[in-house]
Order: structure tokens, then sequence, then C-alpha cells
């Protein structure tokens, strides 16, 4: 059993955290803290297309510039 | 600039997902009234040209934006087509004659629409937009796109002694600066 204070215990908890963090960053590098926005910025233009449909983009350039002002 | 922007750019998050889904649509909003309410470009213009520029490769940018900024300066707009679905007939309808939020606003208002009218012109004009710029989408990658903009003839004639090369323009001079050729 060990005789850790219950702040000796949070003062280890913090810097293990803190060194898993450092270590993301180092190893998996910054972008993987944010994967979804890296994914975006990685990918080279032009982005995919596919047919869409015309009176769908009607409606919602509507219904989006009517809720948000813009 | 968001609802034209996002009326095209939500449909392939659906249907494709990513980079579209965690793309930050809100990065547009700053285009309202013509940036920042300047009046300068039309946000809904600002918004489909950022989403063709993601879309087309860049040596057709240009062409593509220009369809659908011709297209909307030379039509009677907003359309009818919303009409049933706001419930808010469009009665004042006006040709904008140019991009500019501040020229293609003035002039729908000096036709005298009703407040509810008003509330509804920019977003009807937008989905028109979006409607407008999806159709040429389409028709770009079905490989049916022909470019039908040309230079007007009253630009062609002012740039016969205001050549530029900085004074970027395609719009049409006249309704600013008046046809001074032509005294």
């Amino acid at each position: 059993m060990s005789n850790l204070s219950r702040r000796e215990f949070l003062v280890g908890a913090s810097g293990f955290a803190a060194g898993a963090t450092v270590g993301a960053v180092l190893g998996g590098g910054v972008l993987d803290l944010f994967p979804a926005t890296a994914k975006a910025a990685q990918t080279s233009l032009p982005w995919p297309y596919v047919q869409l449909d015309v009176e769908k983009a009607r409606i919602r350039g509507y219904k989006f510039t009517k809720s948000s002002g813009s | 600039m968001f609802g034209g922007f996002n009326a095209i750019i939500s449909q392939l998050a659906e249907i494709i997902g990513e980079p579209f889904k965690s793309f930050p649509v809100e990065t547009t909003w700053y285009g309202l009234g013509g940036v920042s309410k300047w009046g300068t470009i039309c946000g809904a213009l600002n918004g489909i040209s950022f989403a063709t520029n993601l879309l087309v490769p860049q040596k057709d940018v240009e062409a593509i934006c220009n369809e659908v900024i011709e297209w909307h300066n030379t039509t009677l707009l907003p359309s009818t087509a919303l009409d049933n679905y706001t419930g808010v007939p469009s009665k004042v309808r006006v040709v904008p004659g140019s991009p500019l939020c501040h020229i293609s606003r003035s002039k729908f208002e000096a036709g005298k629409p009703s407040q509810a009218e008003i509330a509804e012109r920019c977003s009807k004009l937008t989905g028109d937009i979006a409607a407008k710029t999806v159709e040429v989408l389409n028709a770009y990658y079905s490989g049916k796109f022909v470019p039908t903009f040309n230079v007007s003839d009253e630009v062609i004639n002012c740039k016969r002694c205001h050549p530029g090369p900085r004074s970027y323009g395609m719009m049409d001079c006249t309704p600013c600066h008046g046809d001074h050729t032509k005294k």
C-alpha cells in the first residue's frame, strides 16, 4: 500500500496529464489535438462535388439567410 | 454570405461528409450587407463565389463566378419561386444591374416594397442565387457548362480610355459615373 498523501497523488496525476499532452503534441503533432480541423486543412482544392438539388439549394439559401441575417 | 455558402456546403456535408462537415461555415458571417454592411459585394454572391473556389479547379473559378454574377445583374429578382414557401409574394422585383449590395438594394427600395417584402427580399435573393449556382456547378461537372458571360459593350466603351491596369472592373460603369462620351 502506498503512503502517498492526497496532495502528492493529485500533483502526480496532473503531471502525468501534462506530460501526456506534451507527448501527444510532440509525438503525434499539434494537429492530432484537432483531428477534424486538421483534416479539412490538409485537403487540397478542389474539394469533391456531386450533383446537388437545385430547389433544395434555393430553400436552404433562403432559410440560412433568414435565420442568420447573413 | 453565410446563406449562399451554406446552401451548397451543407448539402455536400450531408452527402459526402468530410471535409465539408467540419468546415467552420460561420467564417462567412462577415459578408452580410456587402461586408459588414458596407454595401459592397452582395453577400450571396460573395458566398457562392467562396463555395465555387472550393469546388472548382482554379482555372475555371472565374468563369463560374462570372456566369452567376452576370446572371444576377441582368435578371428580374427575387424570382417568384419561393412565394408559396414563404407566403409573401414578391411584388416588387428589380433587375439589380450591379453586384453591389448598395445599388441592388436601393433599386429595390425605390419600388416601394411592403415591410414584409423588405424582410424577405435578401433571403429570397440568396435562395435564387444559390439555386443558380448549383445549376451551373451541376452543368460544369456534367461537362455541359457553356460560358455565356461577355464584358458588356458599355464597359468596353469605357475601357477604351480607362484601361487600368489596376482599375479592375466588369461592372457597368455608367450608373455611378455616367457616360460622358454620349453627351
